[in-house]
């Protein structure tokens, strides 16, 4: 229903998951949460139609859309968990270096407003090994901001474009991030946000600090920073209990809700697929694998 | 002949062909209340006459008030020679000698005839002590007008056999079941055993002690029992499985039940000076006898009855016993987990149901032990028969938000059918039941919004995809005109160009030309 749905390939990884065709994935009947937020899951801008239901990561933003007044809204938990589960780390684990750091960023036609120099202080003055820094498309397109950060010694990457109106889609973009966060030990932001999340249901140890920074004209609606900051103490702070940290990753992504691929195309409108290539239905409890 | 005309008699009414009210009390499970009869038997009102045989005494009176149906007993009971028909009004039983059973299983409403006097609640009830020897049983039913069935009803048709009684409005007619006991001991008698019925007064098929109505541990059990013996009860304002499960929740089953049927013995004047009642003679073990429940289905009659260690064990018609089931219906653990959203819970509940041997069991007549074992209560039909069913019940219990399906019964069980983890389809067959409850107006009411809300919500949807279509045709004529002028060979794309470029020059001019000169 919404090109939202097909952003960072989220369609088609739950595509593949469905055993479907996840290059040219299927509409799915429904919108589909495509980052954590501290809202009713949904992006603020988007239009919504009545009766179109809403699939959500986790419960807790259920229970949020719902007292929001959002009806038909169901827990469906994120794609990224989806591709953990499909792709668990391999054993033995290849070995992690360093630190994984994603400087908050605004997204299409948004300006994020902060000093990078006084971050990457903050950055140099924390992490003790490697710093590799990933840069929203946005950003690292700016050979200002992505040379300050290479001038500052890290590796400098970029998961790569999102995806436009049923345009430019990305089938492997999570699959690039998920390759590059399991090279690193450590994560962190200075804002708690999805990639933090990410990284830390597939192995990382997370940490929240430095300058927050803010977007131009940012209106708090939900509550903003000094909500989060209130809400999820715990994952806040240069050293944070890894252990804590993983059981709200897999409550806020919905690890501990997947579906089997049977349900997820019930819930999508989508086709069961062909008796010749459909996957073993991986019905068993996922929730087990991801923990 | 064994029939006599007391006096009082109607010349041409008939209870029981049923052409003038509801016809005559019925239902099997009622022949082991009238197996406890004992001494010379006194049974009045409309009887179903097949239940007369389940009297085990020879020596039987039975009163009726229409001539055309003391005829017709006189013919059937005519092999019984201790048997006597009588026809007329029951104050004319005065003169007959003293029973030592009285049996009035339709109550007292539906003893006064057109001729007779005009009997109260009370007068009846009189009538019934004083024809009763003391220390003998009253067999007695009571319909409850607060019954689930009346709370479910809609307007009752006014029949050829109300004219004149005050029903529910009698102010001397005793309501609920306290009041009821309360007047027997009035009357001086002592109650000895109390069933409810279910689901009519007038043709119940459960009978239950008020105990075993009232003993969580079998919740699931009663819950199973209570709906299946709810279910023909026609159109209806709701379900009525479904409040006599929420009366069972709440303790309240007994004082919901249609109706009641208590046994009690006359005391017998005490031997002391002051001629006060013995109540400790009471009670006596005809109501001993009887089980906790009687529960009649297709396959014949199941018995509740304490076994060994007060537990409860179910004897089947086969013979066969087993322990009465504790723990709540499948279905109900299924609802509370949908509510709490705990969809980890639904999905194993429905896998457990699903994967295992009951699959083609109702979830509504399973009881989830607390040993995580399924105990049926039910014949198993085609599995996908019983996913309908469930969704069918979902929806109709106003459920349907609960899961990620459209609200319909098709569409819902087949998601239900995926979250159980069925692989094989799960498309309506011939043999499927209809939905339970289709005759109930609050679930018709419920469709009704829905289907109206469903329409808005296409209506937009449709509004939506037309913007969306025509963006795309927008879109999709831009690439075509950038196609048509990108192909063919360079000097035809030159051309393509500049013409493309001296029309849009053209219509630049024309605008601008427009813009600067009026209209005039």
């Amino acid at each position: 229903m919404h090109h939202a749905n097909h952003y960072y390939g989220h369609s088609h990884v739950l595509a593949r998951y469905c055993g479907l065709d996840d290059r040219t994935p299927q509409r799915i009947r429904g919108y589909l949460q495509h980052g954590w937020n501290i809202g009713d899951g949904m992006a603020a801008d988007h239009e919504f139609l009545p009766g179109v239901p809403l699939f959500v990561w986790s419960e807790r933003t259920r229970r949020r859309a719902w007292s929001l007044g959002r009806r038909q809204t169901y827990v469906v938990g994120a794609p990224w968990a989806y591709l953990l589960a499909m792709e668990p780390e391999p054993e033995p684990a290849q070995p992690r270096d360093g630190t994984i750091w994603y400087p908050f960023h605004g997204w299409e036609g948004q300006h994020v407003v902060g000093e990078h120099d006084r971050l990457i202080a903050e950055i140099k003055a924390t992490e003790t090994g490697p710093v590799t820094v990933c840069l929203y498309w946005q950003e690292y397109r700016s050979a200002r901001v992505r040379e300050q950060y290479e001038r500052a010694g890290f590796r400098v990457i970029c998961h790569g474009y999102r995806g436009g109106r049923w345009d430019s889609l990305d089938p492997d973009f999570l699959r690039r991030q998920l390759a590059e966060q399991r090279r690193h030990r450590r994560v962190a932001s200075n804002r708690l946000c999805t990639a933090v999340f990410y990284a830390t249901l597939a192995g990382c140890e997370p940490a929240v600090y430095g300058d927050p920074m803010r977007l131009a004209g940012e209106v708090p609606i939900w509550g903003g920073q000094p909500r989060i900051r209130r809400q999820w103490a715990e994952l806040h702070g240069a050293e944070v209990d890894p252990v804590a940290a993983r059981e709200v990753a897999v409550a806020e992504l919905g690890a501990d809700r997947l579906l089997p691929p049977a349900v997820l195309r019930r819930l999508f409108g989508w086709p069961d697929p062909q008796p010749s290539s459909r996957p073993a239905d991986t019905d068993a409890d996922l929730t087990e694998e991801i923990r | 002949m064994n029939l006599r005309l007391i006096g009082g008699e109607m010349q041409v009414w008939s209870d029981l062909d049923g052409r003038h009210g509801p016809g005559p009390v019925r239902g099997p499970v009622l022949a082991p209340l009238l197996g406890t009869a004992s001494g010379r038997t006194l049974v009045l009102g409309p009887l179903d006459p097949t239940l007369l045989d389940a009297v085990p005494v020879d020596e039987v009176t039975v009163l009726v008030r229409g001539i055309p149906d003391a005829e017709a007993l006189a013919v059937r009971l005519a092999a019984r020679p201790g048997v006597t028909v009588l026809c007329g009004s029951p104050e004319k039983l005065a003169t007959e000698p003293a029973y030592d059973t009285v049996i009035a299983l339709d109550g007292l409403e539906r003893l006064g005839s057109t001729e007779g006097a005009d009997l109260s609640w009370a007068d009846a009830l009189g009538l019934l002590v004083a024809a009763l020897r003391p220390g003998g049983r009253l067999l007695l039913a009571a319909e409850n007008h607060l019954g689930l069935h009346r709370l479910v009803a809609l307007p009752a048709e006014v029949t050829d056999t109300d004219w004149a009684g005050a029903g529910e409005y009698d102010p001397d007619r005793p309501a609920g079941l306290d009041r009821l006991r309360a007047r027997l001991a009035a009357a001086g008698l002592f109650v000895t055993d109390t069933h409810a019925a279910w689901p009519t007064a007038i043709a119940p098929t459960a009978l239950l002690r008020p105990r075993l109505l009232a003993n969580p541990e079998v919740i699931g059990f009663l819950q199973a029992t209570l709906g299946r013996a709810c279910e023909p009860l026609g159109e209806v304002l709701t379900d009525p499985g479904r409040l006599a499960a929420r009366a069972l929740r709440h303790g309240a089953a007994t004082e919901l039940a249609p109706a009641w049927i208590l046994q009690a013995e006359r005391i017998a004047p005490a031997p002391g000076p002051s001629g006060s009642p013995a109540v400790a003679q009471a009670p006596a073990a005809g109501g001993a006898a009887l089980p906790d429940a009687l529960i009649s289905v297709d396959d014949g009659r199941h018995d509740v009855v304490n076994g060994p260690g007060g537990a409860l064990v179910l004897c089947r018609p086969d013979g066969g016993t087993q322990a009465v089931p504790t723990g709540r219906t499948l279905e109900d653990l299924l609802i509370v987990a949908a509510l709490r959203r705990e969809l980890p819970t639904v999905r194993e509940l429905l896998r457990r149901w699903q994967a295992g041997g009951y699959a083609g069991v109702p979830a509504d007549r399973i009881v989830a032990t607390r040993g995580r074992e399924l105990a049926p209560l039910a014949p198993a039909g085609p599995p996908p028969a019983a996913l309908r069913r469930l969704a069918a019940r979902l929806l109709d219990a106003g459920l349907g938000h609960l899961w990620p399906s459209p609200a319909d019964p098709a569409e819902l069980a087949l998601t239900l059918a995926a979250l159980a983890g069925r692989v094989e389809p799960v498309a309506p067959a011939g043999d499927e039941p209809g939905r339970p409850d289709a005759l109930a107006y609050r679930e018709l009411l419920m469709s009704r919004d829905r289907l109206s809300r469903e329409l808005a919500e296409a209506r937009e949807r449709e509004a939506w995809y037309e913007r969306t279509l025509a963006a795309c045709e927008g879109e999709l004529r831009r690439a075509r005109g950038m196609l048509a002028l990108l192909s063919g060979t360079p000097t035809a794309r030159a051309g393509k160009l500049f013409l493309a470029g001296a029309r849009r020059a053209r219509r630049t001019a024309g605008a601008a030309v427009r813009r600067v000169l009026p209209r005039e």
